[in-house]
């Protein structure tokens, strides 16, 4: 380095700090960064791992474990896709559309986000429960829906409802009307325009809140607490299944158990790194 | 004064400065003009202390300002897109200098009212910069960089941002400003005829160096360079030989001038011809470059013939009406191009002013504003 | 005219609008609005004495105190350090940056109930951390500054989130004039920066806030949970529905409810104003 730039570095110029100030800040926010987001992850594999590999197989491969990650899968299989579905029809409807209550719709659509997980499950005993509104029906025919799997699918449904809507909405706005504006000019069914037009632009976007959306349904505690009923091998989801073995202070079978969903975390974390990239460009190739 | 010595600046291996030195007067205005990347911003830049060069000094009133951080120059700085505070008000921006250098709550307050008095904006001081047309935020960018009393003025591309009718009326004013308050200032641009219209002094830059220096006039006259000559405004290029002190276009002897000329013999060169120095006659003639009418365009008492000469490409002339309409072209015309003046840079970089003497062969010229 | 025109602003060429949107508005209403409105159906059925008494009784109340509180607290810490992440993260280049700019994402991809047990076991006594600070009689976990921490961590990506993007579009010409009018940095960042990115801030403050007091999983593990202390409104509700006390669970979710829709309205009137600073009224 030339002794005009180092200069230029050890000052503060118009626009950035002196180096020292920079060094301290990078120290001061990494270490923040470290304790609070590192630290945590460090410990679930620490501990995980804390009585060998032999430990952590056996506390995996556990009829209650496999039965609450089969619930898990299952549980994300059924919402994911229903609100796939259901995001695109959202954006379809809000992005290519311009209708009065717009803005307010968009809200609705996020509201889940802001409702406490446990008040998320609460709604559903409130509805489904036996002193719910449907109570008595479901209880004369037989169908159970609070403390049973439905339940904890619905649940988790309300929970993850947002994601792929709120990532389609913007995205199809900025892509505007025009190319399916000249789809249908050129003769294309509204389905075929879909299928062949919208989709494959938004295709990144998709997956996008696809991912999130896994990741939540897999990770829910809170909503899918209250309406389980935490039936060990029946009702447990892998979380429900942590805070059991945790209570019963088997620290192991605890953390292995989270070990798996914290590697589903960072799964999910390096893939929307990924796709932050490419949907950079499905933005960009509109040319805003 | 400002004194800029040997400055050189790279970019990443990208030299956008080489070895520049440059005399700023008390009071001058003056432009630096150049396409983009020709490093007049970067220039700008460097006498502002935004950007550091990596040698060569520069000098404020004879002291060393080389090191100087920006915010201790006293040097007010227009930004080409204005970079007003845009959660500011009008005032606010202007009173913003004044404030973080620690002015009295009056002094401010006085200075803000005069400064939107000259920039005509009093009355807008609690707008906010969104609320306002282009040139009134130029305007307001101006005023703000005036309030720290700078002891030069600093535009980046100033008029850029602005639409063309704007532009015009922002330049003249700028002029006047300038004339009333006697500041100093220095403005980039890429607009020969803003800076030929506004500047006292304009400064061409190509490639990170300044090929010239001077008067509006004298650059325009007397371009240094081919790269000036090109860069003012529209000129034609025709290829030429030497003979015995003369210029050789297309059949046509013109008389060279200048110390040495009288030599000159067996050089190849370039003669530069402006479009409004350029005469056509008709076929058949005995010399000058043949060429074909494609078009032509009537502007106020000239008209502008778009020729296209054989080897050449196009060629640009400008006649009057009246001898137009005499020549009775039409589209598709064989013509024969004779220059009257020239600049002829020869292939060795010596260069010469050429002239159609002898009369027999010059063409009347009759009603030419220039004949 | 067909009834969808009435809703139609202007006529689009593009098939589909009643389909997706009766799809919209019907899934909507099963999925959210009708269980949500149960919430508040079921309480207006309270009498009002009852659910005064419910909603202000001292567990209740030592509840909110926590909940308000170490939401507060925690919005707060995540302002700054927030601020801070995202402003080495965008202006700063140094080893390790872009990893560290997705493990921001962290709080949002880790399940809670995996956070929750992995901040309990690093902050208590006998913990990483923990012990660490034992021996000065400091407790963490199973006390309110366990649930701040918690909270903390949960709000992060809010406030890195929304402050980035603010941050990445300031021009830098407007620190350069603020420079050349003499400013020095500190002045630069907080009369100029620090305004400009004030409403992004103030979402973002209100997006942690917002987050960190409807939490459940990751702080019921490093709270402890005892009443009046270190108990959360959420798991209050928990803990009455356990109860079969259905009332006042409800009772107490409509008032956090309420709170959560008065947070909503405060967000989206910050980003409102935001958008009116930087592109005029």
């Amino acid at each position: 380095m030339d002794a005009a730039l180092q200069m230029t570095l050890a000052r503060a110029t118009a626009t950035t700090e002196r180096r020292p100030v920079q060094v301290a800040l990078i120290a001061a926010g990494v270490l923040f960064l470290v304790f609070f987001l590192l630290l945590p992850l460090a410990v679930v594999f620490g501990e995980a791992f804390s009585r060998g590999w032999l430990a952590y197989a056996s506390a995996i491969w556990e009829p209650d474990a496999l039965a609450a990650l089969r619930l898990t899968l299952l549980t994300a299989a059924v919402a994911v896709p229903l609100n796939v579905a259901f995001g695109l029809a959202a954006s379809w409807a809000i992005a290519k559309f311009n209708f009065r209550g717009r803005s307010l719709l968009i809200t609705l659509i996020d509201l889940p986000f802001s409702v406490s997980p446990v008040i998320s499950g609460l709604i559903y005993v409130l509805v489904f429960g036996m002193q719910g509104w449907l109570g008595p029906w479901l209880e004369a025919h037989d169908i159970k829906i609070i403390f049973a799997v439905p339940g904890i699918i619905l649940a988790t449904v309300f929970v993850t409802f947002p994601f792929v809507a709120r990532e389609l909405i913007p995205l199809m706005e900025q892509q505007g009307t025009e190319e399916e504006e000249a789809a249908v000019v050129l003769g294309a069914s509204g389905w075929r325009t879909f299928w062949s037009v919208t989709l494959p632009n938004v295709k990144w976007g998709v997956l996008y809140g696809v991912l999130l959306c896994n990741a939540r349904a897999m990770g829910e505690f809170g909503a899918v607490s209250v309406v389980s009923g935490h039936i060990r091998g029946l009702t447990n989801t892998l979380p429900l299944h942590i805070e059991i073995l945790y209570n019963e202070y088997q620290f192991v079978g605890a953390f292995a158990t989270a070990s798996l969903l914290a590697c589903l975390a960072l799964v999910t974390l390096a893939l929307k790194s990924f796709l932050e990239w490419r949907l950079r460009d499905e933005i960009a190739a509109v040319g805003h | 004064m400002i004194d800029i010595r040997g400055i050189t600046k790279t970019f990443d291996g990208f030299v956008a400065l080489r070895d520049v030195s440059l005399t700023i007067g008390e009071g001058e205005l003056v432009a630096l003009l150049g396409p983009s990347g020709s490093g007049k911003t970067t220039l700008l830049r460097i006498i502002a202390g935004l950007e550091f060069a990596d040698t060569g000094e520069i000098h404020f009133e004879g002291r060393d300002a080389t090191r100087m951080a920006a915010r201790d120059r006293r040097v007010g700085f227009v930004f080409q897109h204005f970079a007003l505070f845009r959660h500011m008000t009008v005032r606010d921006n202007i009173a913003f200098g004044p404030r973080v250098r620690g002015r009295s709550k009056a002094e401010m307050d006085e200075r803000v009212e005069r400064l939107l008095q000259m920039v005509q904006l009093e009355g807008l001081g609690h707008r906010y910069p969104s609320q306002l047309s282009g040139g009134q935020r130029q305007r307001v960018a101006l005023a703000r960089a005036m309030a720290i009393e700078p002891r030069v003025l600093l535009l980046d591309e100033p008029f850029g941002a602005l639409d063309a009718q704007v532009r015009k009326e922002l330049r003249r004013w700028l002029r006047q400003l300038h004339d009333e308050m006697g500041i100093t200032g220095i403005f980039v641009t890429h607009d020969q005829e803003e800076a030929l219209e506004v500047a006292d002094r304009v400064v061409v830059m190509n490639r990170g160096a300044i090929e010239q220096v001077g008067t509006p006039t004298a650059i325009y006259d007397n371009p240094a360079t081919p790269f000036v000559y090109r860069f003012l405004g529209n000129v034609n290029r025709l290829p030429c030989s030497m003979r015995d002190g003369f210029a050789l276009v297309g059949g046509l002897r013109m008389t060279l001038k200048g110390t040495g000329s009288e030599s000159v013999s067996g050089t190849e060169g370039i003669a530069f011809v402006r479009p409004h120095e350029i005469d056509l006659v008709a076929e058949p003639a005995e010399a000058g470059v043949p060429a074909t009418v494609r078009h032509s365009v009537v502007l106020g008492p000239m008209v502008r013939v778009e020729l296209e000469a054989e080897d050449e490409g196009i060629i640009e002339a400008e006649i009057s009406r009246p001898r137009y309409r005499a020549l009775g072209f039409a589209k598709g015309s064989r013509v024969r191009i004779v220059p009257r003046k020239a600049e002829v840079f020869l292939d060795d970089g010596r260069r010469f002013s050429a002239q159609v003497l002898s009369p027999d062969r010059a063409p009347r010229v009759v009603g030419s504003p220039q004949g | 005219m067909r009834p969808r025109a009435i809703l139609l602003r202007r006529r689009s060429v593009l098939p589909g609008f009643g389909l997706t949107f009766g799809v919209t508005i019907l899934y909507l209403s099963l999925i959210v609005l009708v269980p949500l409105s149960a919430v508040f159906v079921k309480t207006s059925g309270m009498e009002w004495q009852r659910f005064v008494a419910a909603v202000t009784d001292d567990r209740v109340m030592a509840a909110y105190r926590l909940s308000f509180g170490g939401s507060l607290i925690a919005a707060a810490v995540d302002g700054v350090f927030g601020l801070l992440v995202a402003w080495i993260l965008v202006r700063y280049r140094f080893p390790g940056r872009r990893l560290l700019d997705a493990m921001v994402d962290l709080p949002f991809a880790l399940p809670t109930a995996v956070a929750g047990i992995a901040l309990s076991a690093i902050y208590a006594p006998n913990g990483w951390v923990g012990q660490l600070v034992a021996p000065f009689g400091i407790k963490l976990a199973f006390t309110p500054v366990g649930v701040v921490i918690a909270m903390i961590f949960i709000g992060l990506p809010f406030v890195v989130r929304t402050v980035e993007p603010v941050l990445l579009d300031i021009e830098k010409e407007v620190e350069e004039a603020a420079s050349s009018l003499g400013a020095d940095r500190l002045q630069t960042f907080r009369l100029v920066l620090l305004p400009t990115i004030m409403p992004a801030l103030l979402a973002g403050f209100a997006m942690a806030f917002a987050r960190a007091l409807g939490e459940y999983g990751s702080i019921i593990f490093i709270a402890g949970n005892i009443p009046g202390v270190s108990e959360i409104v959420p798991l209050l509700i928990v803990v009455k529905l356990e109860q079969y006390d259905y009332l006042g669970a409800t009772a107490i979710a409509a008032v956090m409810l309420g709170a959560s829709f008065v947070m909503l309205l405060a967000i989206n009137l910050l980003q409102r104003w935001r958008r009116a600073r930087l592109f005029g009224d």
